[in-house]
């Protein structure tokens, strides 16, 4: 999977790279506007992140572009605008999601997995994981073959912990994940650890281990060795 | 009061003020006037009688026609030329009229006349009655036309202004557009939208600016705190890190967390205090609560918080649907956070209100204080203190009421649309 990175802040670009290397994907780096609309224009790329707040144009211009040159493409707008006029206008030019600044890459990942599985025709529509499969588009869910009853959220808890298998996932991300932002109002996350435990009594191993894992304090994470 | 109307009644006030002066003026000269006219000719008529007698030796007769009345009476001794003012019984007019009267006497030979000369004073009453009663109809109407003649003319001066006020009704900052303004040959109402151009234009480009300096001080704070976030997220996921050291890095974490939401409530703030958001759509509050309950559903559950729904109203509201959106966000949720376990949360829909109430000890915030910013009910919170500023700024905005209450265990958040 190859995806392009459009962000003119050195510091958080090297991280988003280094984290979606470590994630497997092959990533390309461009810090301005006239160099992403360079590669749009020799490459091609299965997702592209696109800031709108870069030198030499409005990130807008090259969702416009992308769309022309290359309609399978799946793009995201990272911005720390959080404007609305920005947002419309981004989804309106045809970009699939819209994230703002700070986010959680794990949110992050999660974005770019649900572009990926949603412009992926070819691929596969199922995540098999040890004894689960999953099928995103229909919400179902099979333990050791048999169908396993899972709420909304609980199901998207679950494809989030998926989507970002063996890594920690901070009580914030979670939360923001599954209430949006507003999540953070609360004052606490421990309704957060009810959900978790429901969730682990039905996803379990051949072995009847539990695959989830709680994080010090911090958060949860999916084991899959 | 209308501008013309002021102007109008002024005028008329002056006018009438003015006439009024005038006419007594010209009243009180006309009978000055007329009142010498008349004793001058008392004179002259004595000057004609004394003529008549030198000519012809004789005195005259005594006339009592129209006009002037001269009697003439044999006296016994001389007296003093007199002037007075006296009334005379008419017997036509059957009633006293007053006349002005010039007795001197007169010799001839050794005998003494006294000759008395009157005047009818009425007449010149009834010349004052006339002209007095044209000077006020010929004022009266020049008055009316006057009154309506500077009002068709104000009308017609004041019509730029009009047009500059029609404009500045309509100019709206956050659309936009310049103020244009059709050209104007007077030359203070040339400068007024002169001025007024130039101040608007100072105005929507501070505005502007005013406007970018909050999204770009968004960007500027929000990118560091996303780094941090981001370093922190990548180095958690390394495996041998001590308990302490993740204990400080989830500190560090929670904290750049409050920090990120905190700045993001502030500029959320500041937008909604510009007015940011003036797109507004008909939203219906029913299923927008409705919403929110089913968003929120896992924390009432946690809670075992028990929901009494009372919608007696479906109709809509007028507003913008982000603002509404966090508005109710805002309200449900303080009211599932201040709730108490196994808690009552109840939410009433009226024509005109929404009440939002919910079991759960008293506040240690004054009441009064409640919809300030940074009032926090519990001070190790993580909570940044600004929801309900966010939702009394939202109220503002709107020219909603909000109200809060703490009733026999319950607090009431009430809303008056």
């Amino acid at each position: 999977m190859k995806i392009l990175l459009i962000e003119d802040e050195t510091t958080l670009g090297e991280s988003i790279v280094s984290f979606l290397r470590n994630e497997g994907y092959v990533c390309e780096w461009v810090k301005n506007f006239d160099a992403g609309r360079e590669k749009i224009f020799i490459y091609e790329y299965d997702c592209a992140l696109i800031d709108i707040t870069i030198p030499g144009g409005s990130g807008l211009e090259i969702v416009r572009e992308f769309k022309k040159s290359n309609q399978k493409t799946g793009i995201i707008i990272i911005s720390a605008k959080n404007s609305l006029d920005d947002k419309i206008s981004g989804l309106d030019l045809g970009a699939d999601d819209y994230l703002t600044k700070p986010f959680h890459f794990a949110e992050l990942n999660s974005r770019i997995k649900s572009v990926l599985r949603r412009r992926n025709f070819e691929g596969s529509k199922e995540i098999i994981f040890k004894n689960i499969r999953l099928i995103p588009d229909s919400q179902e869910i099979f333990v050791d073959g048999k169908p396993v009853n899972l709420t909304k959220k609980e199901f998207s808890l679950l494809l989030f912990l998926v989507s970002n298998k063996n890594r920690v996932l901070t009580k914030e991300s979670i939360a923001e994940h599954l209430w949006g932002d507003d999540a953070d109002m609360i004052d606490s996350f421990d309704f957060i650890y009810s959900h978790i435990k429901n969730l682990r009594k039905k996803i379990i191993d051949e072995k009847g281990n539990t695959l989830i894992q709680s994080v010090y304090g911090i958060g949860y994470k999916l084991l899959i060795k | 009061m209308k501008l013309l109307t002021k102007t109008s009644i002024y005028y008329l006030i002056f006018s009438l003020i003015l006439f009024l002066i005038g006419g007594i003026f010209f009243y009180i000269q006309l009978r000055e006037i007329l009142d010498e006219e008349f004793t001058e000719d008392l004179y002259k008529k004595k000057e004609l009688v004394l003529q008549y007698i030198n000519d012809s030796s004789k005195i005259p007769q005594s006339s009592n026609l129209i006009g002037d009345k001269i009697s003439v009476t044999a006296g016994t001794q001389q007296i003093n030329e007199e002037l007075k003012d006296t009334l005379i019984f008419d017997p036509v007019e059957k009633e006293y009229l007053q006349y002005r009267q010039l007795i001197f006497h007169v010799k001839a030979g050794n005998n003494i006349n006294i000759v008395t000369i009157s005047k009818p004073l009425f007449e010149s009453e009834d010349l004052i009655d006339g002209i007095i009663r044209w000077f006020i109809i010929v004022s009266v109407i020049m008055l009316i036309l006057l009154f309506f003649l500077t009002r068709l003319l104000s009308k017609k001066m004041w019509t730029p202004f009009y047009g500059t006020l029609n404009l500045l009704q309509n100019f709206d900052i956050n659309k936009n557009e310049a103020v244009l303004f059709s050209s104007v040959k007077i030359s203070e109402f040339k400068m007024l939208n002169d001025e007024i151009q130039k101040m608007t234009e100072k105005i929507r480009r501070d505005y502007q600016s005013l406007k970018e300096f909050t999204e770009n001080a968004s960007h500027e704070i929000q990118t560091p705190l996303a780094i941090i976030r981001s370093k922190i997220e990548l180095m958690i996921q390394s495996e041998n890190l001590l308990p302490e050291q993740l204990n400080s890095l989830k500190d560090i974490y929670e904290t750049t967390h409050r920090l990120s939401k905190l700045n993001q409530s502030l500029l959320l703030l500041a937008k909604i205090e510009n007015r940011q958001f003036p797109e507004t759509q008909n939203i219906e509050l029913t299923k927008l609560i409705e919403g929110k309950l089913s968003q929120f559903e896992e924390m009432i559950v946690y809670k075992s918080i028990t929901v009494e729904k009372k919608f007696t109203n479906t109709s809509e509201l007028k507003i913008n649907a982000y603002l509404a959106d966090i508005l109710f966000s805002n309200i449900i949720l303080n009211a599932i956070k201040h709730s108490e376990q196994c808690g009552k949360l109840s939410i009433e829909l009226n024509r005109n209100s929404v009440i939002v109430t919910n079991s759960g000890a008293p506040t240690e915030i004054p009441p009064e204080k409640l919809f300030q910013r940074f009032q926090k009910g519990n001070l190790s919170s993580d909570s940044t203190g600004l929801g309900l500023s966010i939702v009394k700024q939202i109220c503002m905005t709107y020219n909603f009421r909000i109200q809060y209450f703490y009733h026999e265990g319950n607090h009431v958040i009430s809303i008056f649309f």
